[in-house]
């Protein structure tokens, strides 16, 4: 497995190869990268322009990318980061905090075309997007996509206990809010 | 071919091995979403447009983005009335080349700013004709 993430590394770091390794790449990963982000930022114009980014940071880090970690990891935590950048980038130009930004975009869930969730999803989204922004994406990764512990930590770089309890209060939290919303 | 209790019916070798796989990877984007849609063909697009904008061209990288900001006008102008703004006591230096401004611009106004922050001082046309690819040697 790690060998054969590396030849794909080193594919991706060859000049020769890097265009067809690097067309491969983002065949495999599109689909993934653009639900992760699009859960954080919810909007599909801004999911858009993340993962478009986040695909162009790879192609221009992928040289100085050390293998410490698996490369989907690594994809990950720079998607991760774009997407929390993007956010604070928009509440800022707005005077709004970051999650007073992301609650503001759930809000109008109601009215997204690329939106067409049940009253159940629509309810879990505005409760999600009430959660402190880690909170939030321990959540979406735990709940959501189903990831384990040990990948979301490296992807994060925060301690399996922290996560654990981190979700423990998310769930908590939305559970009461629905109980309390019924 | 597989055949049970004179059942006339027949599926390929390992067909129920691998349906749940297939059934699972399908409806994988349909788990992922709940309720979030993207428009029709989106991920055949999004592909093309990674390709194009990585293949042809380099973008995105900060050092980048400020050097084409310093060749723009446009956005020079809004810089130059910051900059003045900010240092009153102090106004442009227009006789040196517009060296302090230039250093007040990498030094301390661009360098908080991340790709998109730049970019959005850009318009369309502008960031499309600044981003040219040079390749490595």
């Amino acid at each position: 497995m790690e060998q054969r993430q590396s030849l794909f590394v080193n594919a991706l770091k060859h000049p020769s190869t890097r265009e067809e390794a690097f067309a491969r790449l983002v065949g495999e990963y599109k689909e993934r990268l653009y639900w992760h982000i699009r859960k954080i930022v919810i909007n599909h114009d801004d999911a858009n322009d993340v993962v478009q980014t986040t695909f162009i940071k790879v192609h221009l880090n992928i040289e100085d990318f050390k293998e410490n970690s698996s490369l989907y990891t690594w994809m990950y935590r720079i998607a991760t980061n774009e997407a929390l950048n993007f956010i604070k980038s928009r509440a800022n130009k707005i005077g709004l905090k970051n999650q007073e930004w992301t609650e503001s975009i759930t809000d109008s869930l109601e009215a997204d075309i690329y939106f067409d969730g049940d009253e159940a999803a629509l309810l879990l989204q505005k409760e999600i997007a009430k959660l402190p922004e880690k909170q939030r994406i321990v959540f979406n990764m735990k709940y959501f996509d189903g990831m384990n512990y040990e990948s979301i930590s490296e992807i994060l770089e925060t301690s399996i206990g922290a996560l654990k309890a981190s979700y423990h209060h998310a769930v908590k939290k939305i559970k009461t809010q629905l109980n309390d919303g019924i | 071919m597989e055949s049970k209790n004179n059942n006339p019916f027949k599926v390929p070798n390992g067909y129920f091995e691998t349906l749940e796989k297939e059934l699972l990877e399908k409806t994988k984007t349909n788990y992922n979403a709940y309720g979030f849609k993207t428009p029709k063909g989106y991920f055949d697009q999004l592909e093309r447009n990674i390709l194009v904008k990585t293949i042809p061209q380099k973008v995105l990288n900060n050092k980048t983005l400020k050097r084409i900001l310093f060749g723009i006008s446009s956005v020079a102008a809004s810089l130059l009335l910051h900059y003045n703004i900010a240092n009153s006591n102090d106004p442009l230096i227009t006789d040196n080349g517009g060296q302090a401004f230039e250093e007040y611009l990498e030094n301390y106004y661009l360098e908080d700013l991340n790709s998109y922050e730049i970019l959005s001082m850009l318009d369309d046309a502008e960031i499309e004709t600044s981003f040219t690819y040079i390749s490595k040697p």
